[in-house]
């Protein structure tokens, strides 16, 4: 077994601990374990340069998504704004620092680090595998990926905009729409830079 | 996906997935090897089976439980304006949604925040017991479970979202503002905790009574 090899000649299933012989999948099909049913593999979707680039619109979006304020509201001749981070530190001034960690995390961190991480490897593959720290980027990647909830905050902004729309006068903000372009990306770019991807493309670039 | 012979399993053939990056590693045959096993590929710690999964799962489900409470009856949003001072709890905001006639949205609401992690709570309670009690029978049922609780567990989050976002925004002095209640802070352990009992469940351990039954 060496770092970069081919496919996996064994299938070891994380859930239900089957080892079987995987066989070939046709781009885009998906296998499931025989035993448990568990999602075992799909076939390359796209290839590494694609990934990149899916990885680093997902950067700019990121970074526009905290700079501009998500929502802004208008009551009484009042206005008020808040970006993602301002929101995460109003909560921590306001007595409930564990709750604005858990957003900031949540929505800032773990996405922004996600992403980095994504771009590191798809940029450096190559080198990343000769030196032997591929695996400790994608064990990173896959740990940050559960914590990273941009989904469930984006509909979080939904439901409350729902909730203030009948009481002021709401205005989306840049940083929602950067919030809302990010969604698919992410989505993608975990579709495709599966930990097989990665060496697969690996084993292509050293072959190739 | 070739169906296996019967035998193969990778305890059986001492062979474990590594959990960081699932690599195949060789990790011998005993469930708690003397000296520690790392991944070939990610040097994270490799583990036949998750240790101590059950403890933990429970540990982290009984905090999740009594944490329920408060995260529902107290409340999450405190809103003042000129009228008086209110408070929310989150049974309370589905309401507030239903009555400004957005029920896809209360409904939505509902399920993300009251009966998902009650669902959690019980669906991985449930599992936890069966693997205890080493019972088998409805094996590919009990992982579809696991699956859906771990996929479901985070859209939890989603009311943390909606009181950061109003606490930020309605700031308005006299004329109107929210502030958090003491039940957000007991909401979001609830959700932390379900998500960690999840990722500490080791779903082999619902298949493992299989081949026990078949030695014995």
């Amino acid at each position: 077994m060496t770092e970069g090899g081919e496919r996996s000649e064994v299938y070891l299933c994380p859930q239900c601990d089957l080892l079987a012989r995987p066989a070939p999948l046709r781009p885009g099909e998906t296998s499931q374990c025989p035993r448990c049913g568990a999602e075992a593999d799909s076939g390359v979707h796209g290839s590494r340069l694609t990934a990149l680039a899916i990885a680093a619109t997902a950067a700019q979006l990121w970074l526009l998504m905290n700079v501009f304020p998500l929502v802004s509201m208008t009551l009484s001749g009042v206005r008020r704004q808040t970006t993602l981070v301002g929101a995460a530190l109003n909560l921590a001034q306001r007595g409930e620092a564990p709750l604005g960690v858990l957003v900031g995390v949540t929505t800032v961190v773990a996405p922004g680090i996600e992403i980095l991480v994504a771009l590191i490897v798809l940029a450096s593959l190559g080198s990343l595998a000769q030196s032997g720290r591929l695996g400790r980027f994608v064990r990173w990647y896959r740990t940050l990926r559960r914590w990273s909830m941009v989904d469930v905050f984006m509909l979080g902004c939904l439901v409350s905009i729902v909730k203030l729309a009948h009481l002021a006068e709401i205005v989306v903000g840049p940083g929602l729409w950067a919030c809302a372009a990010l969604l698919p990306l992410l989505a993608l770019l975990n579709a495709i830079a599966r930990p097989q991807a990665l060496l697969r493309w690996t084993h292509d670039a050293r072959t190739a | 996906m070739r169906a296996p012979p019967e035998s193969a399993l990778g305890r059986e053939a001492g062979l474990a997935i590594c959990a960081g990056c699932l690599a195949v590693c060789r990790v011998g045959s005993a469930i708690e090897p003397a000296s520690p096993v790392h991944c070939w590929r990610c040097d994270g710690r490799v583990h036949l089976r998750i240790p101590d999964s059950l403890q933990k799962t429970s540990a982290y489900l009984v905090a999740a439980a009594i944490l329920y409470l408060p995260a529902n009856l107290l409340p999450v949003l405190r809103t003042s304006t000129v009228l008086g001072e209110e408070d929310d709890t989150i049974l309370g905001g589905v309401l507030v949604l239903l009555q400004t006639g957005s029920w896809p949205l209360a409904l939505l609401v509902f399920f993300a925040s009251i009966v998902v992690p009650l669902l959690k709570i019980f669906s991985i309670g449930f599992l936890v017991l069966m693997s205890a009690l080493h019972v088998s029978g409805h094996e590919l049922a009990r992982a579809r479970l696991y699956r859906v609780v771990e996929f479901v567990g985070r859209w939890s989050m989603l009311d943390i979202y909606v009181v950061t976002l109003l606490v930020a925004l309605v700031r308005m002095g006299k004329l109107a503002s929210v502030s958090p209640g003491p039940g957000a802070l007991a909401f979001g352990a609830v959700v932390v905790l379900t998500m960690l009992a999840a990722q500490s469940f080791d779903p082999r351990s619902i298949w493992d009574p299989i081949r026990e039954g078949d030695r014995a």
